[in-house]
């Protein structure tokens, strides 16, 4: 199930609230595990087996870990073992197709049968979570779980557990156990869910029309077809992404829950190295603490440094998916950030701000050439548009679209910028900005209802009488 | 007072969200939809199996999505909210000049039409029939003044030139664009909603077909006219504040039969349809597979009618000339048009359709 569909804003939503709202607060845990697991098993029953699984084996690791704490190597066998039960059920759902295919082009194993396992929709997202939690308890950052339920509910709560942010069990171990929902905590749960989804479905799905457009049409385009062609994919990559987050925030505080923040305007850095401190913080902060310092950080010598930079971001390039594209996405930021850091970081920041926005917005925008095309002639033929190699300058029937999505455009990279933010800050009159919000609300509920529902509208033309 | 605020924007949202869950459930349903000209999803069975295979779930969202209360209305709201921040056409409908909507350009894909016409080509040698081919260009492209300023190419031209080169050895080709591009401004050729020529419109086609063929068309027709016809781009594009058109009906006397499906009809026009939104179906019932004209007063030879729906507005014109009309549409018909002609002998075959059919739809293909 998807938070932008109607299934799930006016039947789910509904009556997931209504029923939480009505029952004891004990009993409320164990509620949002049941429905947590129909959000999951939706369309997909079998996932939630594999979710079960994830639950289970770590809910006992954590448990062993904890009674078996002075007895260091039993505690690390226990949380070795955990790490390497998480990671296989990821290795055998994301992975094995694709290592297999890798494998299969090498005469040796040619004879391996094709694999075609499907993907569960977010186990990168909960599977992270789920360790992060037996790590931190063997590093004692928090307390074992006594509870299965409150564990369950953790892992697979349905506002993160597609697309994160990716939440670690310290951060919310005692709102497990008691949150005070309230009103205040509510409404600003629904500004922020009116915000993501307005963001997903007036924005993001737009952008995406438009770059579905524009990329077939190949060197028709034209250079500037071309580049706004990747310009909509980053955006539409951004506001689909940063969306969920928001949706997911949003709808934690209905509940009572307060997760992490996970975008911050990245599309301002100025370089590399503030985009990643700006873009999908909560794995950011995950490859931080769960790798990159274990490896130990920067204090140590410069190649290890190096080294341990590249190990997190060829990981985090592996991560978004089980192509070798993404890998490549993943060493390219290594390398910015590596000549950031090394080279020529000091001077960039003395540059006049506009060069330092068009230096990282040009290297974050080729990055998503680089994302999107897993098959490299493809990527090397559309790069090659941005730089000439398209028929002339601008297409026409490329003008023509991007002429239609050009308010759209405008608007979107507005909001990229923290000046709503601002704007909303400085309306001094309560009533003034109680009464914008609300109609705002209003205005962004029903527009987005109504995209919704023209989704479903498929006319028949040619029907036989 | 803050905290008035967040339970007014807490009751707006639960409010919402609530009320419309349940309309949902409470409001009357709709079987079918009238715009969209289909069955709306039903309601699932509930059964252990489609849960874990997923069908139900599947079929559950269709079934919420079919019958969101005000359906219409959200997906009108959508269209004039995509029209007026500067999308118009980006849902395959351009709101142009004058109340007319409008396709939007068909990309050239020289690939379809050729694969085609080389189908039309074989059916030709094969059957060594004389025969006549006439394609109906696209409104955008005739009414160019019409659309939007900021719009695609049409490229109807260029794609009927490389037909026309590609058949007009062995095929008598009837030129209709550069026909209808004269006469563009002194006849209403198009409907404003719907995809379809006028009566006008066909009658014109049908005067070209005459002058190529050595006919001497009809002359004698009343004209009835019938009001709010919505057709095909008025129901694609959802805006439904735009104004409905007027389709003509141009009858005259005719002791002309039509067979559809074994059943004999004494008439060419079907009138029950002029009571529907969509009243292009008032020629010949819409589309049928096969449909068989006869006109006992014609001693003409017997034609086959290769054709889309563009055909079914000329044919009452045409039927003058000939004693019978075997139409077949290749969309529908699914066998060897080769066999009805060795069952029925036919003196010649036309080929009659819209741009969009030969140049982007892969039905005639299959033609053998």
């Amino acid at each position: 199930m998807y938070f932008s569909s109607l299934i799930f804003l006016f039947v789910y939503l509904p009556a997931v609230l209504m029923i939480y709202y009505l029952i004891p607060s004990k009993a409320r845990n164990a509620f949002l595990l049941f429905v947590n697991l129909i959000f999951y098993g939706w369309g997909e029953p079998v996932f939630i087996l594999i979710m079960l699984l994830s639950v289970t084996v770590n809910y006992i690791f954590g448990y062993l870990i904890e009674k078996n704490r002075e007895n260091e190597r039993l505690a690390k066998a226990f949380v070795l073992f955990s790490v390497i039960i998480s990671l296989g059920l990821l290795g055998i759902f994301k992975y094995t197709n694709f290592i297999n295919g890798l494998l299969r082009q090498i005469s040796l194993f040619a004879a391996l049968p094709k694999t075609n396992i499907p993907l569960p929709i977010g186990i990168s997202f909960y599977t992270f979570q789920a360790m992060s939690y037996t790590i931190d308890v063997y590093r004692k950052d928090t307390k074992a779980q006594k509870s299965i339920i409150s564990f369950g509910t953790y892992v697979s709560f349905f506002p993160q557990l597609i697309a994160g942010p990716i939440v670690r069990y310290k951060d919310i171990a005692r709102q497990l156990e008691e949150r005070h929902e309230n009103i205040g905590q509510f409404a600003s749960g629904v500004r922020r869910f009116v915000t993501g989804l307005a963001k997903k479905v007036l924005i993001a799905n737009q952008m995406g029309l438009l770059w579905d457009t524009l990329r077939p049409m190949g060197a028709d385009n034209g250079v500037i077809g071309a580049w706004i062609g990747i310009i909509a994919y980053a955006m539409q990559i951004y506001f689909d992404f940063s969306a969920y987050s928001d949706m997911a925030i949003g709808l934690g505080r209905m509940f009572g829950f307060e997760f992490m923040e996970n975008f911050n305007y990245p599309y301002i850095s100025k370089s590399i190295t503030e985009f990643w401190r700006r873009w999908h913080i909560s794995l950011g902060t995950w490859f931080r603490d769960y790798v990159y310092i274990p490896l130990g950080g920067n204090r140590c010598s410069m190649p290890r440094h190096i080294f341990n930079l590249f190990v997190v971001w060829a990981l985090t390039g592996f991560w978004h998916g089980a192509s070798i594209n993404f890998v490549l996405w993943g060493i390219y930021f290594f390398v910015l950030l590596v000549l950031e850091k090394f080279v020529y970081g000091k001077p960039l920041a003395k540059a006049p701000a506009p060069i330092q926005h068009i230096y990282a917005l040009f290297f974050i925008v080729m990055g998503w050439a680089l994302f999107y095309f897993e098959d490299f002639s493809e990527m090397g033929v559309y790069i090659s548009y941005m730089f000439g190699g398209a028929k002339g300058i601008l297409g026409a029937d490329a003008a023509s679209v991007i002429l239609g999505y050009m308010p759209l455009m405008l608007f979107s990279a507005v909001i990229c910028t923290p000046i709503t933010q601002v704007i909303y800050r400085r309306m001094k009159k309560p009533g003034f900005r109680a009464a914008a919000e609300l109609g705002l609300c209003a205005l962004l509920l029903v527009i987005c209802t109504a995209a919704l529902v023209s989704q479903s509208y498929n006319p028949f033309l040619y029907f036989r009488f | 007072m803050n905290k008035l605020y967040d339970k007014l924007l807490t009751i707006l949202f639960c409010g919402f969200i609530f009320i419309m869950g349940i309309l949902l459930w409470a409001l009357p349903k709709q079987e079918t939809s009238v715009y969209e000209k289909r069955t709306l999803a039903k309601m699932p069975k509930l059964t252990v199996s489609s849960v874990l295979n997923g069908k139900y779930e599947g079929k559950f969202e269709d079934y919420i999505n079919d019958h969101f209360p005000m359906r219409n209305s959200f997906t009108a709201l959508d269209s004039y909210y995509m029209l007026y921040t500067g999308r118009n056409g980006m849902g395959g409908i351009y709101k142009g000049r004058d109340g007319y909507l409008i396709n939007t350009p068909i990309e050239d894909r020289e690939e379809i039409y050729t694969e085609n016409t080389r189908a039309i080509l074989d059916f030709v040698r094969s059957t060594g029939l004389p025969s006549t081919m006439m394609i109906i260009p696209s409104t955008g492209y005739i009414m160019e003044d019409k659309l939007p300023k900021n719009h695609r190419v049409y490229h109807d031209g260029e794609m009927l030139d490389k037909i026309k080169g590609a058949v007009c050895d062995e095929i008598r080709w009837v030129e209709v664009s550069g026909y209808f591009k004269e006469l563009k401004d002194s006849i209403q050729l198009y409907y404003k909603t719907d995809h379809h020529y006028t009566t006008a419109g066909a009658f014109e086609a049908y005067r070209a077909f005459c002058v190529e063929r050595g006919f001497l068309p009809l002359e004698e027709y009343e004209a009835e006219n019938y009001e709010g016809f919505f057709g095909t781009t008025y129901s694609k594009s959802a805006l439904w504040n735009e104004k409905g058109d007027t389709l003509e009906v141009w009858r005259y006397p005719s002791n002309a039969t039509v067979e559809i499906d074994g059943q004999l009809y004494g008439s060419m026009w079907f009138d029950e349809h002029l009571e529907e939104l969509d009243k292009y179906p008032v020629f010949l019932n819409g589309n049928q597979p096969f449909e068989r004209i006869e006109n006992p007063d014609s001693d003409g030879g017997s034609l086959l009618l290769v054709k889309d729906s563009f055909a079914h507005a000329m044919v009452p014109f045409l039927i003058q000339h000939y004693s019978r009309i075997d139409m077949v549409d290749l969309r529908y018909y699914f066998e060897p048009v080769s066999r009805l002609n060795e069952e029925n002998g036919y003196d010649e075959v036309l080929f009659v359709y819209g741009t969009d059919s030969i140049c982007a739809g892969n039905d005639i293909s299959i033609l053998q």
